[in-house]
């Protein structure tokens, strides 16, 4: 692989969780974030050569993610209700405070295997399965409400999980 | 964080947050940092817990794409890699009110009432004349607030204290409700929206402008209370005007349209009023005093030494001519000359960078000029720097004689003729409308017929000077007309409105076939011997991937009247009676759900052949449940976004393969391509149509 595209990658490769962050703060439904991820990703590949290394790769990449988003919403006419550009524009700059998502990554790793096997079950029906609350709340005989409860309370061990990792590891949250 | 807090997040995580939830969300990210944090942090946590189970990302499968391909070519992609979307057309939720009635209405009161204390906070805070809102802006403006920054867009508020900083090829306009002020930064602006000393409410706006040009239209200000614009040499107080104010590092100079604008050079105090179609500059070396702004004479005399320059020091020599007549274009707003500089910047990069059959991205790179050139507004909102205007005119004399010794001796010995005759007679657009004709020319030389005709009309529209309107009106257009009528009638060799089977191929002859959607096409004979090719244009075409091999020299994508059109550049070498497969790919029909689309993927080869020294394009189509007239026409704006057009270009290094639209990867060995092909062919084995695959590839 030739420089650029070695240099394109690293520091893709190190900010794609938090842009696809960044995309799934903007639009509610998860495959429209998946297709605007891509266009994003495309986008800044073609775009590599105007990128200034000066500054930091995150925001430039979440400026030309909010132009997506923003196309998107164009496109498909009123999407279900998504956060306002200028609340994005906002949100943004909270990004570059999320730290390291390579040792995010591996604490999260290591939180998973301290989860119940029931949590666990429920986050496979989520993101494995992909399923909808709607679905799950059925599958498990369970309402709505109740599966976003549970699925924000297992969010929260995480978090807290991963919070305490990062800090032991001398990492920044 | 709160508990309500959280809970709101995962409502949205969980993708069913009502609108109310949106409402609170987006009032808290204003308000709450703390909040604004952990919903990012939130986000980027659920993209890793999706990470982790099992759905690629888009950025591994783009990082194993770009490992894949050798030499990492850049180029986009319709690359899916999602896995099933059970939840694709979810629509989500509002969320069960499990609380009871009074709880719901209690808490849509509380976010009401929140929402309402944070705009009279933001209210009290700055007076609504003192909030500007971005009208328009380029990508990734930055906006500093607070010491954190934030890109702006649209309808972004814009606060006391903010502070808006333009890179290259950036631009940014804001506007204030309720009155008609707009404020337009240039490229390499710095602007400051000051706060009111503390305390202070009855105060008027005011910016600090510390590098780069703004241009304002100013309402009438309150009685007592001016838009001040501060910058480093001058402070600038307008009542209510159109001006334009640029700023460097030794000076300040306004240029004043319309009104009176109060302009005090901090040096030493002193004030003086400059009216309409007056300038001024705060510099040192320089007298302060409103100035009638004329610059007929400095152009006249840069035109007369860039044509005498013989010698790089009297290049040199022009540059600083240039660089005053750029200061009183910037005091003038002329837009006439500067449009004109960008001419001769066109002229020398034809020159430059466009050899007899070069590649495509040289053309694109041409045209980009062109269309910059073209505009006449654009010319003046580029508002050229300094060294970019000593680039053009550095230029200007070699362009001059590269475009006489190499393609235009004719044309420019007109035209050197006809503008000698019309500066006798006071004319210096003549040289606008020479220059115009040059490059009108040179397009249509080029196989570029129209596109040369639409230029020149525009280069008509552009000069003023009746002499330089004859010269283009009365002798270039009608010329440019004639010529393409009469090749007009060498256009019609092939239509691809026009398609028929012939031995199971799908072939684009004569003859019309209702039913087809957005086709269109030709091939142009090329007029021109030295080009030893001809230009095929196709406007009918969505690639997912498409691949142009072997015989086609150089490819382009023009956009006129908000339609596509790909223009490929075919190698004359052909001979008579023989054929060659010039492109191949992959295409799909927008038209279905979306879904569903994956079901839709059509397969094209395209041969060009030569019979009795005319070209024929020839068309194989296939794929699942695709009718033969099923292609529709898609935006192929990402290709032709002025950023795409500006070199360096991506370069695959198996040149000359080239791609529309998606990534030169050899889909053909896809095994999802493969099932694509058969479904296509049993679709149309069904019609009774003979499938030709490509030698090698399928299965």
């Amino acid at each position: 692989m030739n420089d650029p595209t070695r240099e394109f990658l690293r520091l893709f490769l190190s900010e794609q969780v938090m842009i696809r962050g960044f995309v799934s703060a903007a639009l509610r439904n998860r495959a429209e974030v998946d297709d605007v991820f891509q266009e994003v990703a495309l986008v800044l590949w073609k775009k590599f050569d105007d990128y200034d290394p000066a500054r930091p790769f995150g925001a430039w990449a979440r400026g030309i993610a909010l132009n997506k988003v923003l196309q998107k919403r164009r496109e498909m006419g009123r999407l279900p209700a998504i956060l306002s550009p200028e609340t994005m524009g906002t949100l943004s700059g909270f990004y570059d405070n999320v730290g390291g998502t390579g040792s995010m990554r591996e604490a999260l790793r290591a939180c998973m295997r301290k989860l119940s096997d029931e949590s666990r079950k429920l986050l496979a029906m989520r993101y494995e399965s992909r399923l909808a609350l709607k679905r799950m709340a059925r599958e498990i005989g369970r309402t709505v409400s109740a599966v976003n409860k549970a699925l924000g309370r297992i969010r929260s061990s995480l978090h807290e999980c991963i919070e305490r990792d990062m800090k032991r590891e001398g990492g920044v949250l | 964080m709160s508990r309500d807090g959280r809970a709101l997040i995962d409502r949205w995580l969980d993708g069913i947050a009502s609108d109310d939830d949106v409402v609170a969300i987006e009032s808290r990210i204003a308000s709450d940092s703390n909040f604004a944090r952990e919903f990012a942090a939130a986000t980027v946590e659920e993209s890793l817990i999706q990470e982790h189970f099992g759905q690629e990302s888009s950025g591994t499968a783009f990082k194993k794409l770009l490992q894949e391909r050798p030499g990492g070519q850049r180029a986009g992609s319709s690359l899916r890699i999602s896995k099933g979307r059970e939840d694709r057309s979810r629509r989500a939720p509002r969320v069960r009110r499990v609380y009871g009635t009074w709880l719901s209405v209690a808490a849509c009161l509380a976010i009401i009432v929140g929402a309402l204390a944070y705009n009279d906070y933001q209210r009290r805070r700055f007076p609504v004349r003192l909030m500007a809102l971005v009208k328009s802006t380029s990508a990734n403006v930055e906006v500093s607030r607070n010491g954190r920054t934030i890109i702006a867009v649209v309808g972004m508020k814009i606060m006391p204290g903010d502070a808006i900083r333009t890179g290259a090829r950036q631009r940014i306009s804001l506007f204030y409700e309720g009155e008609n002020t707009e404020l337009d930064l240039s490229p390499h602006a710095s602007i400051v929206l000051e706060r009111a000393d503390s305390g202070k409410t009855n105060v008027g706006k005011r910016f600090r402008l510390d590098a780069g040009q703004v241009k304002a239209v100013v309402d009438a200000q309150p009685a007592g209370l001016p838009m001040i614009v501060d910058t480093p040499h001058a402070e600038a107080v307008v009542k209510g005007t159109v001006f334009s104010l640029v700023v460097d590092k030794s000076s300040a100079r306004l240029a004043v349209t319309k009104g009176v604008v109060e302009f005090i050079r901090k040096s030493d105090g002193m004030s003086i009023e400059v009216g309409p179609g007056y300038y001024a500059a705060a510099a040192r070396g320089e007298e302060f005093l409103a100035q009638k702004a004329s610059n007929y004479d400095l152009l006249r005399e840069l035109i007369a030494k860039a044509e005498n320059a013989k010698t790089y020091s009297d290049l040199s020599s022009l540059a600083d001519l240039a660089q005053r007549a750029y200061r009183h274009e910037l005091a003038l707003e002329s837009r006439i000359h500067v449009a004109k500089l960008f001419w001769l910047g066109v002229a020398l990069n034809i020159t430059e960078h466009v050899k007899v059959d070069r590649q495509a991205e040289d053309l694109r790179f041409v045209l980009d000029m062109a269309a910059r050139a073209a505009s006449r507004d654009t010319a003046i909102e580029n508002s050229l720097p300094s060294e970019e205007m000593r680039m053009l005119i550095d230029s200007y004399d070699s362009a001059r004689s590269l475009l006489h010794d190499r393609y235009y001796d004719r044309y420019h010995d007109e035209s050197r003729e006809l503008m000698q005759a019309l500066e006798k007679q006071g004319g210096t657009d003549a040289g606008d409308a020479v220059a115009f004709g040059l490059v009108c020319v040179w397009f249509y030389e080029r196989g570029l017929p129209a596109f040369a005709q639409l230029l020149c009309e525009s280069g008509a529209a552009e000069v003023k000077a009746q002499p330089g309107q004859v010269y283009l009106k009365r002798v270039l257009i009608p010329l440019l007309r004639e010529r393409i009528a009469a090749e007009r009638e060498l256009e019609s060799t092939i239509d691809l409105n026009s398609i028929r089977t012939e031995n199971g191929v799908w072939r684009i002859a004569d003859g019309r076939v209702s039913g087809i959607d957005g086709a269109a096409g030709k091939i142009l004979r090329q007029t021109n011997p030295r080009l030893r090719s001809a230009i095929a244009t196709l406007s009918m075409l969505s690639f997912d991937e498409a691949v142009f091999t072997g015989q086609v020299r150089f490819l382009d994508v023009l956009r006129k009247d908000g339609k596509s059109k790909i223009v490929l550049g075919l190698d004359g070498s052909l001979p008579d009676g023989r054929s060659a497969v010039v492109g191949y790919g992959l295409s799909r029909n927008s038209a279905v759900p979306h879904d569903e689309r994956w079901k839709r993927w059509m397969w094209f080869r395209l041969h060009c052949i030569r019979e009795n020294g005319s070209w024929i394009l020839n068309w194989e189509i296939w794929g699942e449940g695709v009718q033969p007239y099923g292609l529709t026409t898609t935006s192929l704006d990402d290709l032709i976004e002025p950023k795409y057009l500006r070199p360096p270009y991506p370069r695959h290094p198996r040149w000359p393969f080239v791609t529309v639209g998606g990534a030169p990867f050899d889909f053909r060995g896809d095994p999802a391509f493969a099932l694509r092909t058969e479904h296509a062919s049993a679709e149309f084995r069904a019609l009774g149509v003979r499938v030709i695959k490509p030698k090698g590839g399928g299965k």
